[in-house]
């Protein structure tokens, strides 16, 4: 068992991320309307299939365009075991299985196919499999458009004070995480505190959350519930992402992206190590295909289509690529756009014409994306930042 | 099946070659000069089958005068795309590739919304409608039309590449882009110059295949996953493995459409697959020129 020392020094270390998931716990009481609170689960579902090609492309350098195989093949999965009667978990874990094998099987021949030959056999590959699905459902005569539905628990209040209790344990850790961090402080200065100021807006949004939950302004709770759960997964998914990117074999991912013969050189197996990425990645896919699949109804053009691929590879483009929280941010950015334009009239035609003309406009002037330019200045930006401040602070 | 039933299929097969041989055409040559995949090229494509119908109705069907502006305006588009799209990320394939993505999207959710319920060719009578019964199956006079067109075609482009300064210029900046340019050729101008031509080639296609078709969205992403299966077994910078490569799809993408329903569109994309594993260069790939 890890020691409570341990644990906070986890804690601390992940305190940004931990405070915007508590964030997030208390967002739905903030925002007050179902229907963005619903949009927002389904965006985090799609922040977590980002995150899977954030694996596959950013860190093992792998392009493919074919990411709606894995993620369509675990809705199919987790749609045909709930209807069959299985348990959520159960299914989601066999889709998770699923859709890490369709991805492995797909990268098979990764050792002789490479760059833009892979990405077009893998376009191929899930366009083969969406037509034979829809060709399938045409000769059969059956229907492949299926509607799994929410598991039982999600209509449970179990499920949600389960929940609010784990938000309650991590304001507690965070809270906590943040005493320790001003009190081991030496040097308490005016830059320590603005460098912390984020955190306390966070709390602050956090407690109006909180007091807005507990004066009774209650959500549908299926709405809440499945926004739970999506949180939950996001949550766990995003930070086991963040392992796997430091550990060993992230940096051999990395090697492999950088230089294939190097690391070939050194005694890598490239191909081990490029399906070990192909297989994580899909599994990934798999943890947002399973959830997407009780949103919808799971049917090929919705979770076979290329338009997936696009969709993420263009969230991923416009975060920046192999920084893990780009990807993240780039799916908000477009999901939310997709969203909110398909309710304004005149625009809703033209949504993915927009999305297309950002994406093209980012590719150009912004090669490295959102965080990959944020990185690239920011140590820059924040010296001059502190100087300016400096000099103002000495001056008066 | 019967004897009129197969002669049927492959002289629908053999069109049909043509039509991805037009689209594949310009994808080889912009890919062997630039190695740009050009995801829009196929949207192109699909763009000019409306424009062609709607201007069809403009210029008093005349439907050469219609084929002869179309694939101007496609050469001016092409050239345009290249200019402002392409020239500020030169020496960056990948990201070139996903601006032309982003393209695809315009474009088609521009079709969309300009002709949201899709486009019949106009003329209903004469040449476009005009069939043969051969052993007691109709077959369009227009489809064998079409697939002399696109005979035509490949014999002035082949002569075009082989014979002119240009298509010798081409040659040189697909087989070797830097010593080309230490002998002095102007690369950039022959990448827009390409660009417009591979463009206009994709333009020419739709507009002569309009009274085909017709005009809908979906031509444009079905023909997308042809036009890659056949350069890819074709080798991506062969324009000779280009043409070989479509009579082989189109032939057995419309006898699976005749005969193995169930298997059409699949078995194209599994010929693909297989020849990318066994020899992911593609067939013709050693003669590339």
């Amino acid at each position: 068992m890890i020691s409570f020392r341990q644990l906070m020094s986890e804690v601390e270390k992940n305190l940004g991320f931990l405070s915007t998931i508590l964030f997030m716990f208390f967002l739905p009481y903030l925002i007050g309307k179902a229907y963005t609170v619903s949009i927002l689960s389904v965006i985090l579902i799609w922040a977590i299939l980002a995150i899977s090609y954030d694996l596959l492309l950013g860190q093992a350098g792998i392009l493919s365009f074919g990411h709606a195989a894995p993620f369509g093949v675990a809705a199919y999965v987790t749609a045909i075991l709930l209807l069959a009667g299985f348990p959520f978990l159960i299914s989601m874990i066999i889709a998770i299985l699923a859709a890490g094998a369709i991805n492995l099987f797909m990268g098979i021949p990764v050792r002789r196919v490479k760059g833009v030959y892979y990405a077009i056999l893998t376009l191929a590959i899930a366009e083969t499999i969406r037509i034979s699905v829809d060709n399938f459902a045409r000769y059969a005569g059956t229907s492949v458009s299926l509607i799994p539905g929410y598991p039982r628990f999600i209509f449970s209040e179990a499920f949600l004070y389960f929940c609010i209790m784990i938000s309650f344990i991590l304001l507690v850790l965070v809270i906590y995480a943040m005493y320790d961090k001003i009190k081991k402080r030496a040097r308490r200065d005016l830059f320590f505190y603005l460098s912390l100021s984020p955190y306390f807006i966070i709390l602050i949004l956090s407690i109006i959350g909180i007091i807005k939950m507990m004066s009774g302004n209650r959500l549908v709770i299926i709405t809440i519930n499945f926004y739970y759960l999506s949180l939950i997964t996001f949550a766990l998914s995003y930070y086991l992402a963040k392992i796997i990117v430091r550990s060993p074999m992230g940096s051999v991912w990395r090697a492999i992206r950088d230089n294939p013969i190097r690391a070939e050189t050194i005694g890598y197996d490239t191909y081990k190590y490029s399906l070990y990425a192909l297989f994580v990645s899909g599994a990934f896919a798999g943890i947002a295909g399973s959830l997407f699949a009780l949103t919808t109804v799971v049917s090929p053009d919705s979770v076979l289509s290329a338009t997936v691929t696009l969709l993420v590879l263009l969230s991923v483009i416009l975060g920046g690529i192999s920084t893990l929280i780009g990807p993240v941010i780039g799916t908000f950015i477009v999901q939310y756009l997709r969203y909110s334009l398909s309710t304004i009239p005149i625009l809703s035609y033209l949504s993915m014409a927009i999305l297309g003309i950002i994406y093209i406009v980012v590719v150009i002037v912004f090669p490295y994306g959102i965080m990959g330019t944020w990185y690239l200045k920011a140590i820059g930006l924040r010296r001059k930042i502190r100087r300016k401040l400096i000099m103002i602070l000495s001056s008066r | 099946m019967t004897l009129g039933l197969l002669i049927s299929a492959i002289i629908d097969g053999l069109a049909y070659a043509m039509v991805i041989y037009l689209i594949a055409a310009g994808l080889v040559i912009i890919f062997g000069l630039m190695d740009i995949l050009n995801f829009a090229h196929a949207s192109f494509f699909m763009l000019s089958l409306y424009i062609t119908i709607t201007l069809m109705s403009l210029l008093n069907y005349n439907f050469i005068l219609t084929v002869i502006i179309v694939t101007a305006m496609g050469f001016l588009i092409g050239a345009l795309t290249e200019l402002v799209l392409m020239r500020p990320l030169y020496g960056k394939p990948t990201a070139q590739m996903l601006v032309t993505m982003g393209l695809m999207l315009i474009i088609v959710q521009i079709v969309v919304v300009l002709w949201p319920m899709g486009l019949t060719f106009p003329a209903t009578t004469g040449i476009f409608r005009e069939t043969i019964k051969v052993l007691g199956y109709r077959i369009y006079i227009y489809r064998l039309i079409v697939f002399m067109v696109g005979i035509v075609v490949f014999i002035a482009l082949e002569a075009f590449l082989n014979k002119t300064k240009f298509g010798a210029q081409i040659r040189a900046g697909t087989e070797n882009r830097t010593l080309a340019e230490i002998y002095g050729i102007d690369v950039k101008k022959i990448f827009t110059i390409a660009f417009g031509l591979g463009t206009a080639l994709a333009f020419f296609g739709g507009s002569i295949v309009s009274p085909w078709f017709n005009a809908s969205v979906e031509a444009g992403t079905s023909f997308t996953l042809l036009a890659f299966a056949v350069i890819v077994i074709g080798g991506m910078k062969s324009h000779k493995g280009a043409f070989i490569a479509s009579l082989l799809i189109g032939l057995v993408h419309q006898l699976t459409a005749y005969f193995v329903t169930e298997l059409s569109f699949v078995i194209d994309i599994i010929l693909m697959i297989v020849v990318l594993l066994v020899k992911p260069e593609g067939l013709f790939g050693g003669e590339a020129e």
